[in-house]
């Protein structure tokens, strides 16, 4: 069986063919639309739809239920075709100008007579009062700047629905959008809810309630509506705005870093997610992860700006097929980004830890004094650097693809007369065995010139290595009654807490000289 | 100027008069007015007629009241007001006058 729709013409309900259903609508609309502007216009659209029904009802029987589409050619074959009905009946008002203009709302179409691509922008245009030119050397200016211009646009193209019939091409260049018509359009919308809604009690009798109450509350109901449509359309503007706001973050985010993207002058550094996931995941699988990452993020986001403009612009489209075809293309990528990341977390099933020694060769009695390199020593620009936390522990420097961590440094007396450094590297690994691996590969930069040791703020994973869970403490045994001296700055890769006898917190220890004791560093007077 | 242009003008003007005559013979349903219109051929569609009759009731010259119908939904039953009578009896004597006047022109 067809699918056939049930409407109310008139307090009768009908059966009515989808294609009879379109003609027939357009044909209203178009007489709605030329009615619509002129005093008796809702009278007279009323009068013709009552006729239009009982000449339907005429032609529905027992055998046949439902209106096909030459019922519809027949009905507006008798009761004329708009041209005909509008010049009869026009009978040259005083001062009414000669032109035709279509009084209704203004509705946002796309312009296909007047496009470069989709028409996007000639819809615009129309809709917004400008020259589309403006509009088109906005976008283009928007594509240079920021390739996101081009999102915007398919977006817009999508949810925009394209003028076919003349009357939407009449509603594309109708009355301008301000208050007061917004208020005329949410009357002509509460009406047709109204017809829409109530069937039994049909429009006569509504007409019939002239008496103040029900005037009143119909007003209320007007301005409540007023009110919703308000709400709706502001609701939909910040849909658009956060959507488009994430959306070109994500676009930067994604994108940035490949040469056919339009931008790369940011006073950031230069970040490139792809690069970025480079450090976690296998190499292999990083198109198909950052393809999913844009979906599993991007799609939400395009459906918040979709959203937003259906609602500012009170876009009436059916997108059940879309919606669900995004909503699947959605859930296939969200389950594939799962799934890889829970391939790469097997990296991290096990752990292990080895320990490197080397002896210091300083004089037992003698001041040791304690450096840090500075990051741009070890090559690290401070514009090339991402860093996450406030306390900088964790760095990545874009130009190496490199992640930098802070490690931690203990000072504790040695027990012998030698000055060691003991390095405990840790990883994590698929086996223990490729956990110490890892835990091996750690670069840490040191040295030790006279009294001088100058040790790196930060260690790397090791070349070729990718993030797995490394640590490095170090731990600075120094021989009892050695004086240390620690540079300013060097709290930040101090351990939290350090044994000594002022129960100093360990960003108090730097610039003073402390001696080795038994068990915890002493003050030097 | 092309003849149909001019036709039409010219049945404009009376269209407004014909159907206050048809409704002071009988007060009746738009679609009774339509289809002594139709006979005569005073109107092809049917969509012509309401725009008109609205704005006759609205000048006061028609009053309506609506009836149950058989079938579909209910209509409106147009009658005469008394000022409807008096601006049609004008119209008459207009009619009357505007023929006269065309004849002596025409006979000359």
């Amino acid at each position: 069986m067809r699918p056939t729709i049930k409407i109310n013409i008139s307090g009768v309900i009908f059966h009515i063919d989808e294609d009879a259903y379109a003609r027939l609508r357009e044909y209203l609309t178009e007489i709605n639309t030329h009615f619509a502007g002129q005093a008796e216009g809702k009278e007279i659209i009323d009068d013709i739809e009552t006729r239009i029904a009982e000449l339907l009802q005429a032609r529905i029987n027992e055998q046949k239920q439902v209106i096909s589409l030459d019922d519809i050619h027949e009905v507006i074959r008798i009761m004329g075709e708009p041209e005909d009905i509008f010049e009869a009946t026009e009978d040259g008002k005083e001062g009414e100008p000669e032109t035709r203009v279509y009084a209704g709302p203004r509705r946002l179409y796309r312009d296909s007579d007047n496009s470069v691509l989709g028409g996007v922008c000639g819809g615009l245009g129309a809709y917004f009062g400008i020259d589309p030119v403006w509009l088109r050397l906005a976008f283009a200016l928007l594509f240079i700047l920021h390739g996101f211009g081009l999102l915007v646009y398919i977006i817009l193209w999508i949810v925009i629905p394209k003028a076919r019939t003349t009357a939407q091409k009449l509603e594309m260049r109708g009355k301008a959008v301000t208050v007061t018509n917004i208020e005329h359009t949410v009357r002509e919308e509460y009406e047709r809810v109204k017809e829409g809604v109530q069937d039994i009690p049909n429009s006569r009798a509504y007409r019939k309630t002239t008496n103040g109450l029900n005037q009143f509350i119909h007003g209320l109901g007007q301005v409540i509506v007023v009110l919703f449509k308000a709400f709706l359309i502001l609701i939909g503007f910040s849909f658009l705005v956060a959507g488009v706001v994430t959306l070109a973050a994500l676009v930067t985010l994604l994108f940035h870093h490949f040469p056919w993207f339009p931008i790369q002058s940011w006073d950031l550094p230069s970040f490139s997610l792809n690069h970025f996931l480079g450090i976690f995941f296998d190499p292999v699988n990083l198109p198909v992860i950052q393809v999913c990452l844009a979906l599993t993020v991007g799609i939400p986001l395009v459906a918040l700006v979709y959203g937003g403009i259906k609602l500012m612009f009170r876009i009436r489209t059916r997108d059940r097929v879309l919606g669900l075809t995004t909503f699947i293309l959605w859930l296939i990528s969200t389950i594939t980004l799962v799934s890889l990341s829970a391939i790469e977390a097997r990296h991290f099933r096990r752990e292990n830890r080895i320990v490197r020694t080397a002896v210091l060769d300083v004089p037992p009695g003698d001041t040791l004094f304690l450096h840090m390199r500075s990051r741009a020593d070890m090559g690290i620009a401070d514009n090339e650097i991402w860093i996450f936390d406030d306390d900088d522990d964790v760095a990545y420097v874009v130009d190496d693809r490199t992640l930098f961590i802070r490690p931690e440094l203990d000072i504790l007396p040695s027990g012998n007369e030698k000055a060691v450094m003991e390095f405990r590297q840790e990883a994590r690994g698929y086996t223990r065995e490729l956990a110490a691996v890892h835990a091996e590969s750690i670069e840490y930069g040191w040295s030790l010139e006279g009294k001088h040791l100058i040790i790196d703020p930060y260690y790397t994973p090791g070349a070729g290595e990718k993030f797995r869970a490394q640590k490095l403490d170090i731990r600075l045994r120094i021989p009892v009654g050695t004086v240390i001296y620690m540079e300013e700055g060097l709290e930040d890769i101090l351990q939290w807490h350090i044994d000594n006898d002022r129960d100093m917190r360990r960003w108090e220890l730097p610039g003073k000289y402390w001696t080795m004791g038994k068990e915890q560093l002493i003050l030097s007077p | 100027m092309n003849v149909e242009n001019a036709k039409a003008q010219m049945k404009k003007g009376v269209l407004e008069y014909c159907i206050l005559s048809i409704l002071s013979r009988n007060s009746g349903y738009a679609s009774d007015i339509i289809r002594e219109l139709k006979e005569a051929r005073m109107i092809v569609v049917e969509g012509t007629l309401y725009p008109l009759l609205t704005r006759q009731k609205n000048a006061g010259l028609l009053s309506y009241r609506w009836e149950e119908s058989s079938q579909g939904p209910p209509r409106k039953y147009y009658e005469l007001t008394d000022k409807g009578r008096e601006f049609l009896n004008e119209l008459d004597t207009a009619w009357n006058e505007l023929v006269e006047a065309v004849q002596f022109i025409r006979k000359k």
